[in-house]
């Protein structure tokens, strides 16, 4: 079975993030259960398997759309970020909506990144500040595991991309070299 | 509930600044409406002192008006906001002396003399909070510092919030206040200094030259290798180091082989701090384990400060009244009080050397308060300095 083998794949993730959540409180048995002694829920709308306790478990690829752009000029006249207080605005998206899902392989459409259309999910698309600081989170995690030697600039550019993709493939993940949810949740990193 | 943090402007500042109006609360002197006044321009919204007549502040979307206590907020601000709150809380203040960023209650270490005692809290808000203020902050304000808790519990998170200041506040230097700790992973020193930013300075306290002082102290055993092997990979990546001695009776017989310490392993320190105790938190409920009066503790001072002075370290006493300090140790004694907690005594007013001392705490009271306080005057200056061998010309 195809999820099976996903399922023993992702368990190679630290035990915390699939926690020790028994079957009795999952509702269900699963000849899955003896192989990995954690039951596990298919969702399914998607071809994906979420388990309890999956860092990203809910959070859709906003952050894997983004496209390498060159370096944000230091102004202070951008969008405040997220959804602290202020006023915000959302402008109508002129580009057809991203993928909920994108397969291995194949592209996905690009947003610009400077407007904050609605995804199907319902949330906001990350502003150009959300991706940079995600850039960060995701060089840092990269340094760290040894596939990344660059300034921490924020900037998702050539380097960057090929240390996701290095990484990506150490880990038997597609490399894309972009910043997907399997990609970030491996990294360690959480979605906002 | 929203939240919002904005910038406090005259309209002339808000029209011609490239800070986002939806982030400008404007400053009104008073209740009467200027000439050219519009929230056409989409402020967030519109403060004064005065009360406002609630039809012509209709269009602005927050109205603080009738403040209670005028002063505390001025224009070029930065404040917090929460709907349907009473408070405002400033976040930056300009022209203050000691603009810091709060990043976290938590910390690792339990020093018995902190001031800021931690708390063990999910303060993760903290961190959003500093990246949507660091925007907001006057460009030409010269030095930042970061604070808590213990900052480097944030991670990844502190790498962000480098790297957004870096950004914005290009020219602003940062001075962090840590226990090193978290520094003993060289991976995480890497990463900090990956982010680039031209001007950061880490303060980071070493008690003692004794491991077991030291963990004392901190209340953490081990924490003493950890600040050390912290030290040492913050040096591999050539950071800027001021090293905080807090002074007090468990480590000041000691300061003396602190300061050869010091020279001797850690050379690249560009800064030492010795500083006076500040009665606040755990240090009022330790005060029989830490208390040592100022003036007792001149000799060990002097024994320190000069040690590594005559050799090219650069040397400050932060928190000790002039006059409870030896003549010679004046011209390193600092004006270090933050200006929100500054205070100065009865005898002070008629104290000749008032301007070039740091004062008091706010929050000291009479078992803090040392023996030696007197008010200096000018001849008892000069008498100082023929102490420290002046010549006769000078009289």
């Amino acid at each position: 079975m195809k999820w099976r083998k996903r399922l023993l794949q992702v368990l190679r993730w630290s035990v915390m993030t699939v926690g020790g959540v028994s079957t009795a409180a999952l509702g269900f048995s699963s000849a899955a259960e003896q192989d990995t002694g954690v039951g596990a829920l298919r969702d399914s709308d998607h071809d994906r398997v979420l388990l309890p306790n999956t860092l990203n478990a809910t959070a859709d690829d906003r952050y894997a759309q983004h496209r390498s752009h060159s370096s944000h000029s230091s102004h202070r006249s951008h969008r405040s970020s997220g959804s602290r207080g202020g006023i915000r605005r959302t402008v109508p998206a002129p580009v057809p909506q991203p993928q909920e899902s994108p397969q291995p392989g194949s592209p996905a459409p690009s947003a610009p990144s400077t407007v904050a259309p609605q995804s199907p999910r319902g949330r906001p698309q990350p502003t150009p500040q959300d991706l940079s600081m995600m850039v960060v989170r995701v060089q840092a995690a990269l340094m760290r595991r040894g596939f990344y030697v660059g300034d921490i600039d924020g900037i998702l550019g050539p380097v960057t991309r090929a240390g996701l993709k290095a990484f990506q493939k150490s880990e038997g993940l597609a490399q894309t070299g972009r910043m997907d949810i399997d990609t970030l949740t491996r990294l360690g990193i959480s979605i906002p | 509930m929203g939240k919002a943090i904005l910038k406090v402007l005259t309209a002339e500042e808000a029209r011609g600044s490239d800070v986002d109006p939806s982030r400008c609360l404007i400053w009104r002197d008073s209740a009467e409406v200027p000439r050219d006044w519009s929230m056409a321009r989409r402020w967030a919204g519109v403060l004064c002192n005065d009360r406002i007549d609630e039809k012509e502040s209709a269009e602005a979307a927050i109205v603080l008006d009738g403040i209670e206590t005028p002063g505390v907020i001025a224009p070029g601000d930065v404040v917090r906001l929460v709907e349907g709150g009473p408070l405002v809380s400033v976040l930056y203040r300009r022209g203050s002396n000691s603009n810091t960023l709060f990043a976290t209650e938590r910390c690792n270490s339990f020093c018995v003399m902190c001031s800021q005692p931690p708390r063990d809290v999910d303060d993760r808000w903290l961190v959003e909070e500093m990246i949507d203020t660091i925007p907001l902050i006057d460009c030409d304000e010269v030095q930042l510092g970061i604070s808590g808790g213990e900052p480097t519990l944030l991670g990844d998170d502190l790498l962000v919030v480098l790297h957004q200041a870096r950004r914005h506040l290009p020219e602003t230097g940062l001075h962090i206040l840590s226990n090193g700790r978290r520094f003993a992973d060289s991976d995480f020193a890497r990463c900090v200094w990956a982010v680039r930013h031209p001007n950061v300075t880490w303060g980071i306290p070493v008690y003692s030259d004794c491991r077991e002082i030291h963990d004392y102290v901190v209340q953490a055993k081990g924490a003493w290798d950890e600040t050390l092997e912290g030290l040492y990979n913050l040096a591999k990546f050539n950071a800027n180091i001021e090293v905080r001695v807090v002074v007090q009776r468990g480590n000041v017989e000691r300061l003396g082989e602190l300061a050869y310490f010091i020279f001797r392993n850690l050379t690249f320190v560009k800064h030492i701090a010795f500083m006076g105790l500040e009665p606040m938190g755990f240090a009022r409920a330790n005060y029989d384990r830490i208390w040592i009066d100022p003036v007792d503790c001149g000799e060990y001072l002097k024994d320190a400060a000069f040690f590594l002075a005559n050799r090219g370290m650069a040397v400050s006493l932060y928190n000790f009244p002039l006059c409870t300090l030896p003549g010679e140790l004046w011209p390193l004694a600092q004006k270090s009080i933050s200006d929100w907690k500054n205070t100065y005594l009865a005898e002070c007013a008629v104290c000749d050397v008032r301007d070039r001392c740091c004062g008091f705490f706010a929050s000291i009271d009479e078992r803090w308060t040392s023996r030696g306080i007197r008010p200096i005057s000018a001849s008892g200056a000069f008498g100082v300095a023929r102490k420290a061998g002046a010549t006769d010309e000078m009289a």
